[in-house]
């Protein structure tokens, strides 16, 4: 009773324009001490803030929306934009496209999706903008795209399935493979439909000759170059996921001062930028686990799940409803948070019904992709319309059209499940 | 009404730890007929590793897990058992019997008790061994400049002492590294590594060098402890030590799924010859005397924890 | 108050001037490990724990007071920015506050276990020992900062001097 009542205050406030960390930190804390007492209300208030910031594992955030600061500041990212523009500048929705694309190159770097989101969303939506691409498309173009970084591997989500429930980490990476190209399939076919039926959203360009074509490709060498380094760095086995961020923010700032322009001015509007950005993320980050360990102490999910388990009905209704209570605590909880609080309960019972564990993996993986997006606690959109300085109501109507692309991939694969299971059924 | 405590820790809920812990519960509530009551919370659902001791503090949770690995700077004096080549008990019921022996006694008097908790439950890992991604490391030489991934304090300068690089790794990002060759192995115990699924991208690993324990105490809220009668606390402290039997044998079957996994990779469990296992303990020795100078230095009396720790586990 | 205002401000960039050094020390030093350890087989001890336990620490907590002053929080608003003046004002009023007392009192418990680290003298014991209590400094500093900022927006915003976001000025 009390958990459903602090989320109806959550929403309230969010709705009522309490910014979204400090809503999520003060009814977190209001919960707290519903629930424990004040005396425990303190101590998650002493502890969570510092824990939170203090992990090695989370640097690749500022680290990674520093490359994008660096990149973006100089000529680098725009020289890029230029290219892909004269190349694709005919096929409407082509920097959409582009940007799709350029998460999928980020998601084999990186296994963070705030990460993600944060360093594209900088790069991209500013570009989009300058072409007049229409803003809440352009949110919800990358704000989805971010999504794309836990699903395919490496990813941190899968990691942490396959310690919790003992299944093996590298066909589950595997198994990520084919739901992610899928899924890029998708958002790009949900492009191609939207810019068809408005093509208000991203203006109609001009076609440009071969001369142009090969022309605008040098510029572009640089940031080649550095994708080169930091994909053969991780591949090669020299660099960490984690470690990728800061040599990645490192190639950005060589490469920006030496054939980008950037100069002192824009060096430190491009750190300035990054701590802002860094505080915003992780205070939201900070408000969600505060609200995470008021709702894991009234063991609501849990019941929920108990609950669930207890109903005299066939598998595949099972299974219907677990997905459901993924999406809705999607709606309000950090996508770490629930794998770590429900999969306990979920796992077994899955294993149970007599289905796939890494096939479920998948499953988890895709519906934690769409808590990412969905309101009111949708972390992406977040991190989106912060950096771009957009509202978040424009982010939400944005993600809309590629939101139902995603959940029908999502029905897809509990419908087809061999589309998980092949690569990986193939390698072991 | 009966007694309900909160217990939390940071292990998934599949973890051997979390099942045992589960089972001693269960042994506690039925040991009292009902009395006493738990909700288990498990995975960080509460706190961070690294928070649950202030959990217990400030009575988030009434009983947590405190790592004393992750709390060096708390519990210095508990980091006795990490380090390398001490005793020469090998048997796990008998190693947890000892740091049983020694953290309900001398660790809760000089450092846990002085901070509001009481030990009422320890554990320990089956002893960290090398594991090589491809070599077999056999020798002194083998590792000679070899990077193994270290998760910090003792057994960096442990793997340092032994002439291997020491790397730190978060440890979600081990799995990639270690199929990617980012290192060349790891320092890690064979149950802890057979959870995170190591073994995919192992080959070889030593069986019997104990290059340290990783210490597990579950303290509880003295304030709460206080409260409870004798009877029910003498209840909690023996089902604690009467389910370790279940988890020394749990984690001899995860040691086996490494060893066919690994024989599987075309590799297996081996161990260290004798005349290299004097010379590791001559290069170790420094490990063990900079841990008594520098927390001697500080005012805490780390050599009489240490000299009790190897009375206990020298037979 | 305009000498608070400026105070503050200037407290403001000294931490962001601070937080941004931060920044470029754990770009470097993480890139300065890899290359070491890459290149030379000697990764440098100690940046993993040093980065966690202070330059993380200082690049959160030091932007947090920027990052309100810039209002750069992310916020819904559709709904705030119809409603009339004497209501949406109140509200925003009411959000700050409320910040400021959860910011400050992680201020104080993040201030009291630090002062507690120093005076135990608490050490990790890795093979570059680091001190804990400092970094727990740094982060009640930065919170410090921020429940200050958040009280004195607050304080404008009631004397109608610091509009909400997004209200025209
Ligand atoms: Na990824
Ligand atoms: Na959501």
């Amino acid at each position: 009773m009390i958990a459903i009542t602090v989320m109806l205050l959550l929403v309230s406030l969010i709705v009522l324009g309490m910014p979204i960390a400090f809503a999520l930190a003060v009814t977190g804390t209001i919960g707290m001490y519903v629930t424990v007492g004040f005396e425990p209300m303190l101590g998650v208030l002493k502890t969570t803030p510092y824990r939170t910031s203090a992990s090695f594992l989370l640097s690749t955030v500022p680290l990674f929306i520093l490359m994008a600061e660096l990149l973006a500041r100089g000529s680098i990212v725009r020289n890029l934009y230029r290219a892909c523009y004269v190349w694709m500048g005919h096929v409407r929705g082509g920097l959409a496209l582009a940007a799709i694309a350029a998460n999928v190159g980020f998601a084999v770097l990186s296994g963070s999706s705030t990460a993600a989101a944060a360093a594209m969303s900088r790069i991209s939506i500013p570009e989009m903008r300058r072409y007049g691409y229409d803003e809440s498309f352009a949110l919800g173009v990358v704000a989805i795209g971010g999504t794309l970084s836990i699903l395919i591997p490496p990813s941190l989500p899968l990691i942490l399935y396959g310690v919790m429930t003992e299944t093996s980490i590298g066909k589950l990476f595997l198994a990520g493979i084919l739901p992610g190209v899928l899924t890029v399939a998708v958002y790009m076919l949900v492009i191609l439909i939207q810019v068809r039926r408005r093509p208000e959203i991203a203006p109609a360009t001009e076609r440009h000759d071969w001369s142009e074509r090969i022309g605008a490709l040098p510029s572009t060498w640089p940031v080649l170059m550095l994708m080169v380094l930091v994909l053969g760095g991780i591949y090669s086995g020299a660099i960490t996921a984690t470690e990728a961020a800061a040599v990645g923010a490192t190639g950005a700032l060589l490469i920006s001062i030496a054939f980008g322009g950037l100069r002192g001015q824009g060096l430190k509007e491009a750190f300035s930028s990054t701590l802002r950005t860094t505080s915003m993320i992780f205070s939201i980050i900070i408000g969600a686990m505060i609200f995470g360990y008021f709702l894991a102490i009234t063991q609501m999910p849990q019941a929920l799940v108990d609950w669930v388990g207890g109903l005299p009905l066939p598998p595949g209704a099972i299974l219907a409803i677990i997905v459901l209570i993924y999406l809705v605590l999607g709606f309000f909880i950090d996508q770490i948070a629930i794998i770590v609080l429900t999969l306990p309960l979920i796992f077994p019972l899955v294993q149970s019904l007599g289905y796939d564990p890494i096939w479920f993996g998948i499953i988890v993986t895709k519906t934690a992709e769409l808590g990412l997006v969905t309101p009111p606690l949708g972390m992406n959109v977040f991190v989106a319309c912060g950096v771009s300085g957009a509202r978040v109501e424009d982010g939400f109507r944005g993600i809309t059209p590629l939101l139902i692309g995603d959940a029908l991939v999502l029905l897809v694969l509990i419908l087809l499940p061999g589309i998980v299971t092949y690569l990986p059924n193939q390698m072991f | 009404g009966g007694i309900a405590l909160r217990v939390a820790d940071s292990f998934p809920a599949t973890h051997p730890y979390s099942i045992n812990t589960k089972k001693w519960l269960d042994l506690v509530t039925e040991k009292t007929n009902g009395e006493v009551t738990f909700s288990y919370f498990p995975a960080e659902q509460l706190a961070k590793s690294a928070d649950l001791l202030d959990a217990a503090q400030n009575g988030i949770a009434d009983i947590v897990y405190a790592p004393p690995l992750y709390l060096s700077d708390r519990l210095p004096l508990s980091t006795v058992v990490a380090l390398p080549l001490v005793g020469n008990v090998s048997d796990q019921q008998k190693l947890n019997d000892a740091f049983n022996t020694l953290a309900m006694t001398m660790l809760n008097e000089v450092e846990i008790e002085p901070l509001g908790v009481t030990t009422i439950r320890s554990l320990v890992t089956a002893p960290y061994q090398i594991m090589g991604r491809k070599d077999k490391f056999e020798t002194l030489d083998q590792l000679g400049g070899k990077k193994l991934r270290s998760s910090g304090g003792v057994q960096e300068r442990s793997v340092h002492a032994l002439g291997a690089v020491p790397v730190a790794i978060p440890a979600p990002d081990l799995y990639p590294a270690l199929q990617r060759g980012t290192v060349d192995g790891a320092l890690f115990n064979l149950p802890t590594a057979a959870g995170y699924k190591l073994q995919e991208q192992l080959t070889w690993s030593t069986s019997n060098v104990n290059l340290g324990l990783f210490p597990v105490l579950y303290v509880m809220n003295e304030r709460k402890r206080a409260e409870l009668p004798e009877d029910i606390l003498k209840v909690i402290e023996d089902s604690s030590r009467a389910v370790v039997s279940d988890v020394v044998q749990a984690e001899r079957e995860q040691i086996d799924i490494v060893a066919k996994a690994l024989e599987a990779n075309g590799g297996g469990l081996f161990e260290v010859g004798p005349d290299q296992f004097a010379q590791w303990d001559q290069r170790l020795t420094s490990v063990r005397d900079d841990w008594t100078g520098s927390l001697s230095a500080q005012g805490k009396g780390a050599e009489a924890v240490l000299a009790r720790w190897s009375e206990l586990v020298t037979v | 108050m305009t000498f608070v205002v400026r105070t503050l401000s200037a407290l403001e960039d000294l931490l962001g001037w601070a937080g941004n050094l931060c920044l470029a020390i754990l770009m470097l030093a993480v890139t300065a490990d890899v290359c070491g350890r890459y290149f030379l087989n000697t990764p440098i001890s100690g940046v993993y724990e040093i980065s966690e336990t202070y330059f993380m620490v200082a690049i959160v907590f030091l932007g947090l007071a920027q990052a309100q002053q810039r209002g750069a929080h992310v916020r819904v608003m559709f709904v705030l920015e119809r409603l009339p003046g004497w209501l949406s004002r109140p509200m925003e009023v009411a959000y700050l506050t409320a910040a400021a007392v959860v910011f400050g009192i992680i201020t104080y418990m993040s201030g009291k276990t630090g002062i507690e680290n120093i005076a135990l003298n608490r050490w990790t014991t890795g093979m570059v020992a680091i001190p804990t209590g400092p970094s727990w400094l740094i982060a009640a500093f930065g919170a410090g900062v921020l429940s200050l900022r958040l009280a004195v927006d607050a304080v404008l915003t009631a004397s109608g001097v610091r509009k909400i976001e997004g209200e025209t000025a």
